[in-house]
């Protein structure tokens, strides 16, 4: 068990970063939808192209209903305090997972204070006042919990746990509260903070993926907080105080930021009166985020290149999307299972197929402010990246300028549908994705009415939004070589 | 016995027809539209031949790139149209494929595998592209720390035995495979006598025996894999080696000894014995000792690898490099006070209730359910192994797990790991542990 994962950036090749993509990165909606309408049926079927069927909510007592998929229907209440419940009962084992969604990230901190929102995860496992530190570890590593972790990520922060069915009422009087209660002594804060920098020497320092993708935001984002890395800057966190921890929680560990979400054998109206117990008394505070800048528009190419301790060069290339809840989301799906999605992929056939990368990989950043959209290609030995570029470029001017064929469409679309599916095959992952989806893409229905778009994207569509995103003066890009062979410009445009 | 154990008496199939070589498991699950089918070939990486380290994954990949009847690209178009996916994975002792479906188009999904399986085209030009890949991400791997030293112990600890090969093979000797090469390891593994079928999803058990069963029916050359070898470590001492790679601000720790058989009767003793000392999260010593109190790491743990042979228990940690000194010494203490002390009651009580209370996570997905019964079948386990873990546990005493402990620790003959930059770490630990510089093995990190 490993507390306090980093959400993003330590992958290790581009087969695993697809499966981040794939995992949380391109999980978001259209604000063009009408969250909930009372017009027509969900459907995991194929739509037709370019009819989009509406996800119908129903109510039932005291909750929401939302349809997911299969048997799966969401119940979804909000409690007086503005701290959102979505539970979903699952017998398929006796054991649910438990995630407590805080809106809080790194695009909430301030410059100098790096790195503030992921420190104080590590935080919330120490003590609080009615147990000691090392008490919520011991309770539930006795009450027999799987997978107990968290993650921080740009705009979020993501407890969440495993447990037996019988342990339902302990997890929610342990996470409410560390919600309410905690302490943060001086000397607990600077172990921590020294296992930080641990972490972070594993994530960055020596990593060279993540040396590069710390470059690639460092390089596309020049005013906005999704410039720094979500772990922080090593002098930032030395400078750190527990005092900015006590602030930092004070102001955003309020119910009014949190979503929980319960998936398995769980009874939902218990979940509820439970919920009330235990988080009903807590204050909301509707404390403002931190203003920050809005990023300037990208007018030219930028470049970076990092002379890395690799064997294989490595190629990242991004272009400025928008934020997660826009109607070019299902587009950008579609996109990315046409270039990278399988062996027969067109990045796959190009770049692999024809011996100039080992693996290449693509997909949506979808944040809550805009995000990137990321190709990243990992050469073959002797290979350099300027052979990759332009053919990365020349396929993407493919989709700019030629609509994809009937058959290459429903092949995307049959593998988002089937990767949907998948996802909702453990309790952990469903609690994952309707999670991010009521935290970040306006409502946990859009993760079914996104399937419903992905289904009616057109070629049409898929031409527009290329022409809109994919600009040569809006690419950024991040290229990693080997120390020894560095290239003296020869050929490179770098 | 807790609740969890007694609700996931799932109903399962395991089907074995008199006449067939093949086993089949099946779990019908209709929550979602999906099937998963896992198709497993006894024989792994330690099947390669001599100096040919790779042979059985390249050639469980090649597989994947071209039939008779179909190219890669085919193969790939048809499954994207399935809506599936299919890759393989090679261990040190079996092959497999793992796949998932659509449900509605689960029988084409298993006619390409049968086809993939049982007419392979081993095109040259496929062969070559797939050497050039797989020596790029063998390549590539070098620069992940983590993976590099596991790795290394591993080539180093097992040195001579079929345990020490990388089941993708070195650079040096994937340039040298040839197409031949890969015909004899298709002979030598591929055969449905050594082969496990097992399916879970929202299909019927008629179809996956009807898909096991076409493939016995087509013709197979008759072959034996080779035996693997005990391995003993011939250790005297502890042995410290240096995998030297430059600039590194961060070490990678790894510090074992030789394991333990699945199938031996200490195994659960020594199981709680080590959730206490390194893999039962932030209670575990290890934690708490280099973490919890110190900060020196992120990551701290120990584990079993398995085999059909004992493999390993190993340990891992990473500190910086002006810890990397304390942080060694530290665990060979607490390794020799394991030895010495075993654990306390209080580690034992809190241990035996963990594992108890937990152990029903370990088969509460189908996929989970599947894995295990593989292994059962694989490791000569006892069919249901899994699902009785926890009343194993219930059943051990404080004195059955401190005697295991005494009878398996080897503080005496370690194995330590150490991949960090030689110039400014290798001094350092051999002052901490009081010991002579030279007695440090320093090893190139690209060195194979």
């Amino acid at each position: 068990m490993n507390h306090n994962i980093l959400m993003i950036n330590s992958q290790k090749n581009v087969a695993v970063i697809t499966a981040f993509f794939a995992l949380g990165g391109t999980l978001a909606g259209c604000s063009s939808t009408p969250k909930s309408t009372q017009t027509a049926g969900v459907t995991s079927q194929p739509a037709q192209p370019g009819v989009v069927p509406a996800v119908v909510i129903e109510k039932s007592g005291n909750f929401e209903l939302i349809p997911i998929a299969g048997k799966f229907v969401a119940k979804r209440t909000k409690l007086d305090n503005g701290l959102k419940l979505i539970v979903v009962e699952d017998d398929s084992s006796p054991t649910f997972a438990y995630y407590t969604w805080m809106d809080v990230g790194s695009r909430n901190e301030v410059f100098g204070k790096t790195g503030l929102a992921h420190l104080f995860e590590h935080l919330m496992f120490k003590g609080t006042k009615n147990h000691k530190e090392g008490e919520f570890d011991a309770i539930l590593e006795k009450a027999g919990v799987e997978g107990e972790n968290a993650f921080t990520s740009t705009d979020h922060t993501v407890y969440h746990q495993e447990l037996p069915k019988e342990h339902l009422e302990l997890i929610m009087n342990l996470e409410s509260d560390r919600m309410n209660n905690l302490v943060v002594n001086d000397d607990s804060f600077k172990t921590e903070r020294e296992v930080v920098q641990e972490e972070r020497r594993m994530r960055k320092e020596n990593s060279p993926e993540g040396m590069i993708y710390q470059t690639l935001f460092e390089t596309a984002y020049i005013d906005h907080p999704y410039h720094w890395p979500v772990i922080g800057y090593e002098q930032d966190l030395n400078m750190m105080s527990a005092q900015d921890a006590r602030d930092f929680y004070e102001h955003y560990y309020t119910p009014d930021r949190a979503t929980v979400v319960v998936v398995g054998d769980v009874d939902a109206d218990k979940v509820l009166k439970l919920a009330k117990k235990y988080y009903g008394n807590l204050q909301a505070k509707n404390t403002p985020n931190v203003e920050h800048k809005t990023e300037t528009p990208q007018v030219a190419q930028r470049r970076k290149k990092l002379e890395l301790n690799i064997q294989v060069e490595k190629l990242w290339m991004a272009y400025k999307i928008g934020p997660s809840n826009t109607a070019d989301t299902p587009v950008f799906e579609v996109i990315q299972a046409i270039l990278s999605d399988g062996m027969n992929s067109r990045l796959n056939r190009a770049l692999v197929d024809n011996g100039i990368a080992a693996s290449v990989g693509s997909g949506s950043f979808s944040l809550r402010d805009p995000g990137l959209f990321a190709i990243m290609a990992d050469l073959q030995k002797g290979k350099h990246v300027t052979l990759a570029e332009p053919i990365i470029t020349r396929e993407l001017e493919r989709l700019k300028n030629n609509p994809v064929s009937e058959d290459e469409l429903k092949r995307a679309k049959n593998l988002i549908r089937f990767h949907f599916l998948e996802r909702l095959a453990t309790h952990g992952g469903q609690a994952y994705s309707y999670g991010e989806f009521e935290t970040e893409a306006g409502g946990m229905e859009r993760l079914v009415a996104l399937q419903n778009e992905i289904q009616a994207v057109t070629p049409e569509q898929i031409m527009k939004t290329s022409k809109e995103y994919f600009k040569s003066s809006g690419v950024t890009v991040v290229v990693g070589v080997p120390k020894k062979t560095i290239e003296k410009k020869n050929g490179s445009n770098l | 016995m807790n609740k969890l154990i007694i609700t996931l008496l799932v109903v399962t199939s395991v089907l074995n027809h008199a006449a067939r070589a093949t086993e089949v498991y099946f779990e019908k699950s209709r929550d979602l539209p999906l099937v998963y089918v896992n198709v497993v070939l006894r024989g792994g990486g330690t099947q390669d031949p001599d100096g040919k380290s790779g042979a059985t994954d390249v050639m469980a990949r090649l597989l994947l790139r071209g039939t008779r009847n179909k190219t890669k690209q085919q193969i790939n178009l048809a499954l994207d149209q399935l809506g599936a996916n299919l890759g393989v994975e090679t261990r040190a002792e079996f092959v497999a494929f793992r796949g998932n479906v659509l449900a509605e188009n689960v029988t084409g999904f298993l006619s390409l595998i049968e086809e993939i399986l049982s007419q392979p085209s081993f095109q040259k030009s496929e062969f070559e592209k797939l050497k050039k890949e797989q020596i790029s991400q063998i390549a590539d791997e070098l620069s992940s720390d983590r993976a590099l030293v596991k790795l290394r112990f591993e080539q180093n600890f097992f040195k001579g035995h079929p345990y020490a090969r990388p089941n993708v093979g070195k650079i040096k000797e994937i340039q040298h495979l040839t197409i031949e090469d890969m015909k004899a390891q298709y002979q030598k593994i591929v055969n449905p006598k050594r082969m496990l079928v097992l399916a879970n999803g929202d299909t019927s058990e008629s179809v996956i025996q009807g898909f096991a069963g076409n493939i016995e029916k087509k013709q197979w050359t008759n072959s034996e894999l080779t035996p693997l070898p005990q391995f003993s470590s011939p250790l005297k001492k502890t042995k410290f080696i240096l995998v030297d790679k430059p600039d590194r601000t961060q070490t990678q720790i790894m510090i074992g000894q030789r394991g333990i058989a699945f199938n031996s009767p200490d195994i659960d003793a020594l199981q709680l014995a080590n959730f206490a000392f390194g893999s039962g999260g932030f209670s575990s010593r290890l934690m708490v000792e280099l973490r919890v109190k110190r900060g020196w790491t992120y990551g701290a743990g120990s584990g079993f690898k398995f085999g059909t042979q004992p493999h390993s228990w190993k340990m891992s940690f990473s500190p910086k490099n002006a810890n990397t000194p304390p942080a060694i010494k530290e665990a060979l203490d607490l390794v020799r006070q394991f030895k010495e002390k075993g654990i306390t009651k209080e580690e034992f009580e809190f241990s035996k209730l963990s594992m108890i209370n937990s152990a029903g996570f370990a088969f509460d997905t189908p996929a989970k359910r599947m894995e295990n019964r593989m292994n059962e079948i694989l490791f000569g386990l006892p069919e249901g192994y899994y699902r009785d873990t926890a009343k194993r546990i219930a059943a051990l005493t404080y004195e059955q797990v401190n005697q295991a402990i005494k009878n398996f620790i080897d503080p005496n003959h370690l194995f330590v790991t150490i991949l960090a930059t030689a110039e400014t770490s290798k001094a350092d630990v051999a002052k901490a542990l009081n010991m002579p510089e030279k007695d440090i093995e320093v090893v190139d990190f690209q060195k194979e």
